[in-house]
């Protein structure tokens, strides 16, 4: 019996111990969901690539410290940032009521503009096209609008008091648009677009935009230093040279090529 | 001969079934575009692997304590056996590997989420494995330790020659049915963004949109690791049946 005591003792112990390693201070922890393509992305042998991922090194060069990107499924990213494990979020998070009572928003640095993936039956039988407008959709009764849980998607059909089936990623909502079990999915416009490209014949973009959606860096609440050092360094954006030009030069063809329409000035302006 | 031709036909069967729904969905059938996230999905494989294995070894270590607390003298022990495997039962994988994930590892000041991951597996195996130790000592009986003691058998003897291979025999079955549970259980780790075969599929997806293909070849790569471990187990309890 003494064993097994001692046997718990040093499971426990070693649990703890294992449990005690210090975060190295120096390190900036950067959050973001490594699946929203062109912003957080993955090359093919897995290192984190994108547009949000250039804005944290950026931002680290700015604060001298080291960044260390950290890949969070989104709906994990304010937990994490309340627990501590993650300095901010660089993850092209949209500024909501809802989520400034949990987490503290820097000023924006892009706009998302939401637009809508359509199911093409769904399409014609309204008589929706590529350029109707949102009052077009919000004026059709009887739609099954798909979003994601925990994002701008779910909540935005919501707001207009439409229900909201809501998926638990990208895929599978985009799948549902294309099947016809839903009508309408609200996103961002680069995943509009790709989940528009996979199914061409199934699915059509309106470009018109529910909203124009402030994006921020997040931190815990509380943790006025680092917001302030992001107001900072957001403020250089747009100086000759800052970081929007810079990104630019590097994903302007990038997105053009994605969209179809539009460059990095798609996200930068509101 | 009959036997074989049956096999084959229901494999063909459910072959024909899983290209019937492929074809209603999509024309073009093809994995080609996940054939630049190669290294990255192979990658995936060896850690589902690696994770399930030590989920294996660590679920074997904390089964057996628990399987000591649950023949214990101690009645404290004796319950705490019984709420923990009640309390783990009654909690679906997914809560777990959250709840460890989010909720005790900060508590701890660990926010390494991958090792919280493994340890959620880990407990949740612990109560299966157990019993698996429950069912194979229990196969010794009382007269078996009788005459081990009436020939003076020294403790290592008694393991070495009568109780390993007896319950070894017993233990092999379920335990590998477990490391079943294990490698499809590891799926759910996808949601603290750990690289393991659902995870890889799905961040190739969000580049290439190929969702009905990426299902599939999820599905077809986790049956690849299963299937195999099965017929395994399948072989090792013929070749030591009684």
């Amino acid at each position: 019996m003494k064993k097994t005591l001692l046997l718990l003792t040093i499971i426990i112990s070693a649990i703890v111990l294992a449990s005690c390693q210090n975060n190295n201070d120096n390190i900036l922890r950067v959050g973001m969901d490594l699946r929203y393509p062109p912003f957080e992305t993955v090359t093919t042998s897995n290192v984190p690539e994108g547009i949000s991922v250039d804005v944290a090194n950026a931002f680290g060069e700015f604060l001298g410290r080291e960044v260390e990107i950290v890949n969070t499924d989104f709906s994990a990213i304010i937990p994490a940032l309340q627990s501590g494990e993650l300095d901010i979020a660089i993850a092209s998070m949209s500024i909501t009521d809802a989520r400034k009572l949990e987490v503290a928003f820097s000023n924006p640095y892009f706009y998302f503009k939401i637009i809508s993936l359509v199911n093409k039956d769904f399409a014609d039988e309204n008589n929706l096209t590529e350029d109707s407008t949102i009052e077009d959709i919000l004026a059709i009764e009887d739609v099954n609008y798909i979003g994601i849980a925990s994002q701008v998607s779910a909540s935005i059909p919501a707001s207009y008091g439409k229900e909201v089936t809501e998926a638990t990623d990208l895929g599978t909502a985009v799948e549902s648009v294309a099947q016809g079990t839903s009508d309408i999915l609200l996103m961002s416009a680069n995943p509009v677009v790709d989940g528009y490209r996979a199914n061409l014949n199934d699915t059509m973009v309106i470009w018109d935009s529910f909203v124009s959606s402030p994006i921020g860096m997040a931190t815990k609440i509380g943790n006025t230093e680092l917001i302030n050092s992001a107001n900072a360094f957001i403020a250089t954006f747009n100086e000759t040279g800052g970081l929007y030009e810079i990104l630019a030069a590097k994903w302007d063809s990038v997105i053009l090529d994605d969209l179809g329409r539009f460059g990095l000035s798609f996200y930068t302006n509101e | 001969m009959n036997k074989i031709f049956s096999y084959i036909f229901a494999i063909l069967t459910i072959a024909a079934f899983v290209a019937f729904v492929i074809f209603r969905q999509t024309s073009d059938f093809s994995f080609a575009s996940f054939k630049p996230y190669e290294g990255l999905i192979t990658q995936s494989i060896w850690n589902t692997i690696y994770v399930s294995l030590i989920s294996l070894l660590g679920s074997l270590i904390l089964g057996f304590v628990f399987y000591l607390f649950s023949i214990s003298r101690f009645k404290y022990f004796n319950a705490l056996t019984d709420v923990f495997t009640e309390i783990i039962y009654g909690t679906p994988l997914l809560v777990l590997v959250v709840v460890m994930a989010f909720v005790v590892g900060p508590a701890f000041g660990t926010f390494n989420r991958n090792v919280m991951g493994f340890g959620a597996l880990i407990v949740y195996m612990t109560p299966y494995m157990k019993n698996v130790y429950k069912s194979a000592f229990s196969s010794i009986s009382e007269e078996q330790y009788m005459a081990m003691d009436l020939f003076g058998f020294t403790p290592f003897q008694r393991y070495r020659y009568i109780i390993i291979p007896q319950v070894i025999r017993i233990l092999m079955p379920p335990l590998m049915n477990n490391f079943s549970m294990i490698i499809k259980g590891s799926a759910l780790l996808s949601v603290l963004s750990y690289n393991e075969l659902y995870y890889s599929i799905r961040v190739a997806q969000s580049v290439t949109f190929a969702f009905v293909e990426g299902y599939i070849l999820m599905w077809v790569l986790y049956l690849m690791i299963t299937i195999p471990l099965s017929q395994a187990t399948k072989y090792i309890e013929r070749k030591w049946a009684l």
